[in-house]
C-alpha cells in the first residue's frame, strides 16, 4: 500500500484538488471549473447563513490528509467566514486559494481564474512524496445503508471479521449510527474500553432515544418485521456485527479525530435540549461525509438491497450479501458476500476477499463506485451539537 | 430440496444459537438442513428470513442469536416452531409497538 505524505504529518491515499463552494449560488461556478479540471473533486455547503456544524465539515474536509490543495469558490456575501476558512485549512499546511467571484468579475473570470489556480494545484499535487503505509496507517470508516434480511447474516458479519483482522494489524476503524444500535446496550456498553468511553457511550444511546421519541423515529418497523426480524435488539445486532468483537476505545463526535488505532464509536446524535432536534443523518452520503471528518481514508459500505453512492473525498467499497442483489447490481458491488448466505463462502473467506479489497483500493486502485465516477456528498444544516463544535 | 448452490437452508450464526433462520421457504415437515450440519424438521411453515426454532425453548427464557439474547420467549416454543412476535418480546421494551 502506499500514500500521500502531507505537510502535516497525516498520510492520504488520495490524492485530490478540491473546489469548495460555500453557498450555493457559487456552485455552478465551481462546477464549470471542476469539468474544465478532470480529476478535481466538487464539493461544497449551499447555505448563506453560516452554520458551526458546516463550516467544520469544509475544514475537516479541507484538512482531510486525501486532499491536496483546496479552491475555495466564493460569491461575496455569503456569511461564512472565507478568510477564516482558508487560514485553518492551510494550517494543515496545504495550499488554499479563494475566488470571490463578486471582486473577480462574474462566471468567465472566476471561470478562467479558477480553472489556472486548478491547474497549478494539480500539478503540485504530483509533487507530494508518495510513501508506502501500512495497516497502522489507516483510518477505515463502516456504514450500512438499504439494508434487509441478509445484512445481518452476510455483509454485516463479514465486516465485522475484517474490522477485526484490521484491529489486530493496528488499523483504527470508525463506525457509527448510534439509533441503530439501540437495544443492543447492554453489549455496546460492556466493549467500552474502560469507565470514561463506557459512559460516553450510556449517554449517546440516551439521547438517541430521546431524539427517537422525539422526531417518532424510532427503532423496528413493520416493515423489518415482515421481513422476519422479532425484536429491535434483533435488528440492532444485526447492524452491531459489522463493528466485529473488539473493545471500543473511544467515542468522538463528528469531526473529532481518533488519537490513536484501534475501534471508535462516532457519536453523530445531536443535543436534545433547546428544541434543536435533528435528525443524526438525513441520509448515507450524510453518514459518509460525517466519518470522512473524523478522518476516515477509506469507507466499507454494507448494503442488502443495493447502494450506488461513493463519496468526492474518500473511496467507498460495497460488500452485499443479498443474491438477488449482487445480480442485479453486480457493476455496483465491489464484495459479493452471497456465497454466505447461499452456502458456498464462509465469513472468513469473504472477509479476506473484503481486505484484499481494502489493501488494493490503499494502493490506488479504484473501487466500483470511483470508477462509475460517483462523487457523492452532503453538508447540511445540522443544529444541535451535532459534532464536536465548541 | 436441496440444490447445488445451496447445501443448507438454514443459518445459524453462533454456537450458542437457539434459532436458525430460514435461507429459503420452509413448509411443514420439512427436514431443514441447518449451516451448522444439524437436520431440524419444521413443525410449521417459515417464510424466508423468518426464524425457527433449534430446540424446545420454555416459556420466560431468553432466545438466542448472534450468540446473545434477543428477547424472551412468551409462551413455550417447540424445536422447528416459527419464532417471532407472537411468542418473542423485546428484553428493551422499545420500539415494538410501532
Amino acid at each position: 500500500m502506499r500514500g500521500y505524505k502531507r505537510a502535516d504529518g497525516r498520510i492520504g491515499i488520495r490524492n485530490h484538488v478540491a473546489v469548495v463552494y460555500t453557498v450555493e449560488c457559487a456552485r455552478f461556478v465551481a462546477e464549470c471549473i471542476v469539468h474544465e479540471n478532470p480529476g478535481s473533486e466538487l464539493w461544497g455547503f449551499a447555505g448563506c447563513y453560516s452554520d458551526p456544524y458546516a463550516f467544520r465539515m469544509l475544514v475537516e474536509l479541507g484538512q482531510h490528509p486525501n486532499v491536496a490543495a483546496v479552491l475555495l469558490v466564493s460569491l461575496g456575501c455569503e456569511s461564512t467566514d472565507l478568510v477564516t476558512l482558508a487560514e485553518i485549512i492551510r494550517d494543515a499546511g496545504k495550499r488554499v486559494e479563494v475566488i470571490t467571484i463578486q471582486e473577480v468579475g462574474g462566471t468567465l473570470r472566476s471561470l478562467a481564474s479558477g480553472t489556472e489556480i486548478v491547474r497549478s494545484m494539480r500539478v503540485e499535487a504530483e509533487q507530494a512524496p508518495q510513501v508506502s503505509i501500512t495497516w497502522a496507517d489507516l483510518v477505515v470508516g463502516i456504514e450500512c445503508g438499504g439494508s434487509d434480511a441478509t445484512s445481518g447474516l452476510s455483509a454485516n458479519p463479514t465486516t465485522g471479521w475484517a474490522v477485526d483482522q484490521l484491529l489486530q494489524y493496528g488499523a483504527t476503524v470508525i463506525f457509527s449510527e448510534i439509533p441503530e444500535l439501540l437495544g443492543t446496550d447492554p453489549y455496546l456498553l460492556a466493549r467500552a474500553r474502560d469507565e470514561v468511553v463506557r459512559q460516553k457511550i450510556g449517554d449517546a444511546l440516551d439521547r438517541a432515544r430521546v431524539l427517537g421519541n422525539a422526531l417518532n423515529h424510532f427503532a423496528i418497523s413493520a416493515g423489518n418485521q415482515s421481513g422476519g426480524l422479532t425484536t429491535i435488539e434483533e435488528k440492532s445486532l444485526g447492524a452491531l456485527a459489522k463493528a466485529g468483537s473488539q473493545s471500543i476505545d473511544g467515542v468522538l463526535k463528528t469531526a473529532e479525530r481518533p488519537t490513536r488505532g484501534g475501534l471508535y464509536l462516532l457519536d453523530k446524535v445531536g443535543d436534545v435540549g433547546g428544541n434543536q432536534l435533528t435528525h443524526y443523518e438525513i441520509n448515507d452520503n450524510d453518514g459518509l461525509v460525517s466519518l470522512i471528518a473524523s478522518g476516515a481514508h477509506l469507507l466499507v459500505f454494507t448494503t442488502g438491497r443495493g447502494s450506488v453512492v461513493g463519496s468526492a473525498i474518500a473511496p467507498v467499497i460495497k460488500i452485499c450479501g443479498n443474491p438477488e442483489t449482487c445480480r442485479r447490481m453486480v457493476d455496483d458491488i465491489d464484495v459479493d458476500a452471497h456465497g454466505i448466505i447461499e452456502g458456498t463462502a464462509t465469513i472468513e473467506q469473504v472477509g479476506n476477499v473484503l481486505l484484499e479489497n481494502i489493501q488494493r483500493l490503499a494502493g490506488g486502485q479504484l473501487s466500483k463506485s470511483e470508477r462509475l465516477g460517483h462523487k457523492e456528498y452532503c453538508i447540511p444544516y445540522k443544529p444541535g451539537r451535532a459534532c464536536d463544535v465548541s | 430440496m436441496t440444490s447445488a448452490l445451496r447445501p443448507w437452508q438454514a443459518i445459524v450464526l453462533h454456537e450458542s444459537d437457539t434459532v436458525a433462520t430460514a435461507l429459503v421457504e420452509l413448509h411443514h415437515q420439512d427436514s431443514a438442513l441447518i449451516s451448522n450440519g444439524d437436520l431440524v424438521e419444521v413443525v410449521q411453515d417459515i417464510p424466508f428470513g423468518y426464524k425457527f426454532a433449534l430446540c424446545a425453548i420454555a416459556r420466560g427464557d431468553t432466545v438466542i442469536k448472534y450468540g446473545v439474547p434477543i428477547g424472551f420467549a412468551i409462551q413455550a416454543i417447540r424445536p422447528g416452531e416459527l419464532v417471532h412476535t407472537h411468542n418473542l418480546e423485546s428484553l428493551q421494551g422499545i420500539g415494538d409497538q410501532k
